[in-house]
């Protein structure tokens, strides 16, 4: 299927919630979603006969300040060959949407390096804790408002 | 030997069992198996055939720190494993020895700037011996360290007295490192496993 | 009894099977290096420390601005053809080897050496400094361009090892001015009292270091 079948497909099960489909002049074309509805297209994406996304490839955050983080669903579909990208906008303030950890297994570890880089919480999620970085650690690095920090447990971080 | 250490005057006798205590030291330095990042591939490369580590009396890499006297630190150190990193050289018997391998380890490297999580020089948190610069390090580069580290255990002094200065500079180490680490701050509870 | 003595046997036999492929290999090549005496040779291209040629850099800074880990640190003096680097120094503990700034000299001076044995007992060894100091003693300065970039001259590695772990030591990089004569680098470089090199045994700081 093509991005703008795929994108009536979503379109007519979900009406407002698929919110626009951007179709760049380089890069792939990706939907994006309301972040409420994360879950049920995901799993609407992974069930529907003609969509049989049962893959996901990769799932990423990513930091559009000031107002916005995003994350992004790449999906792809190992029977009927085509691929989607998915965008959910969050308020950099409280963001947080719902897991798809129950949808794709693979999206566990991907949702807890994204809650542990960008801060972005993802409601249900069965462990959402810190992946690489220590548990104690202050802050989101990847966001780009972070402050490096000074000292870490006594050690200091510059010269 | 905490009881005869640096108890002696310097004399023909006990520079003769200094050379042979450094001698023997010198010449079975057991490394750690602790490989952090890509310069552990330079390691290995080292411990392999063509180079051959066995041949200074350095191939037996030990899987504890118990039974190691050197600790080569191959590869990036973040502040999560600095922690460990601590731990492990504290559970290392005396003497001990650290080569800080590859540039990351030596300073931080390519993350000296930017790098968020990456400790700047492992010797931040403990004494390092021998610095070994590259990204990765020749193997021939690790055996020039490990050459250079011999000829400094090669002049130790372990029962002969120590010169005022030299025992300043080993005081000085030793209330650095523990001034600045020995305090690490401890996990909050709440994150403990 | 019977299985006592046939554990012996089977030790022995399994034994003599791991010998035989030690056996084998006595036949074989020998694959060690002997390092310290025998050293391999590099490839034209390897990528060893970087080394400056202080006569022929222009000081224009451009192999500063391409470090992606900002590891150059480098003064310039004199305008024009008569531009030099009174300080530069390369910060080896921040270099990742990538050759961008070899490649964005244009004169050539700037190149990777085969020299790799700089290790050293405390962090000033991971601080290469060029400037005026460390130029051979009798060395005439190149004209520019003339050099191959990335093989880089045969000046370091065989004739002075360890040249710079003792070049630095002692000897920063000085800050004077040039002579007003020095018209054109390549001219007037050579009649310069040129900074002797350090002698790779000792620590001594080269006495006409700073003369100019």
């Amino acid at each position: 299927m093509q991005i703008q079948e795929l994108f009536e497909a979503l379109k007519k099960r979900f009406g407002d919630q698929v919110l626009e489909l951007a179709t760049p002049a380089s890069g792939e074309p990706s939907v994006t979603v309301s972040a409420a509805a994360v879950q049920d297209v995901a799993l609407f994406c992974r069930e529907d006969s003609s969509l049989e996304f049962d893959q996901l490839m990769c799932l990423s955050g990513v930091d559009y300040p000031p107002e916005h983080l995003a994350v992004v669903y790449h999906m792809h579909s190992s029977t009927k060959h085509h691929r989607l990208i998915l965008k959910a906008m969050v308020p950099r303030e409280d963001p947080k949407l719902p897991t798809v950890s129950r949808v794709w297994r693979t999206a566990n570890w991907h949702e807890r390096e994204a809650y542990d880089l960008f801060g972005i919480v993802f409601t249900g999620h069965a462990n959402l804790r810190r992946i690489l970085l220590p548990q104690d650690w202050v802050g989101y690095p990847l966001r780009k408002d972070y402050v490096f920090p000074t000292e870490y447990r006594g050690i200091k971080c510059h010269d | 030997m905490p009881i005869l250490e640096n108890r002696f005057e310097e004399n023909v006798v006990f520079s003769t069992v200094d050379e042979m205590i450094n001698w023997c030291r010198l010449s079975s330095i057991w490394p750690m198996t602790f490989g952090l990042a890509c310069c552990a591939i330079e390691m290995m490369a080292v411990g392999a055939g063509q180079y051959d580590l066995d041949r200074f009396g350095a191939g037996a890499f030990r899987a504890t720190p118990r039974q190691s006297d050197l600790m080569i630190v191959a590869g990036t150190v973040t502040y999560k494993m600095a922690i460990r990193i601590k731990r492990l050289y504290e559970q290392m018997p005396e003497p001990k020895f650290v080569m800080a391998l590859g540039v990351c380890a030596s300073a931080g490297g390519p993350y000296y700037e930017h790098g968020y999580h990456v400790l700047k020089g492992v010797d931040k948190i403990i004494p390092v011996d021998i610095y070994v610069p590259g990204c990765p390090p020749r193997p021939e580069a690790l055996f020039d360290g490990l050459l250079k580290l011999q000829e400094k255990i090669r002049h130790q002094k372990v029962l002969r007295r120590l010169t005022p200065q030299e025992k300043s500079v080993i005081d000085e180490t030793t209330r650095k490192y523990e001034l600045e680490t020995q305090k690490l701050a401890p996990l909050p509870k709440e994150y403990q496993a | 009894m019977k299985r006592y003595l046939l554990d012996i046997w089977y030790s022995v036999i399994s034994t003599l099977i791991g010998m035989k492929v030690t056996l084998k290999h006595v036949f074989t090549r020998e694959v060690t290096v002997q390092y310290p005496e025998v050293k391999l040779p590099f490839p034209d291209r390897f990528r060893g420390m970087l080394f400056n040629d202080i006569a022929t850099c222009i000081s224009c800074e451009l192999c500063a601005k391409a470090c992606p880990a900002d590891c150059i640190a480098m003064t310039g003096a004199g305008k024009g053809k008569a531009r030099y680097a009174p300080m530069f120094d390369i910060h080896i503990y921040k270099c990742l080897w990538c050759s961008f700034c070899v490649e964005a000299c244009p004169t050539g001076s700037l190149v990777m050496s085969k020299e790799y044995e700089i290790s050293g007992y405390n962090r000033d060894c991971m601080i290469l400094h060029f400037g005026e100091g460390v130029r051979p003693e009798g060395a005439e300065a190149p004209i520019p361009g003339t050099m191959p970039k990335v093989t880089g001259p045969e000046l370091v590695t065989p004739a002075r090892p360890h040249a710079w772990a003792n070049a630095w030591k002692n000897n920063p990089a000085p800050v004077v001015e040039k002579p007003k004569a020095a018209a054109a680098p390549a001219a007037a470089k050579p009649a310069a009292p040129a900074a002797p090199a350090a002698p790779a045994g000792d620590g001594a700081p080269p006495s006409g270091a700073n003369a100019g």
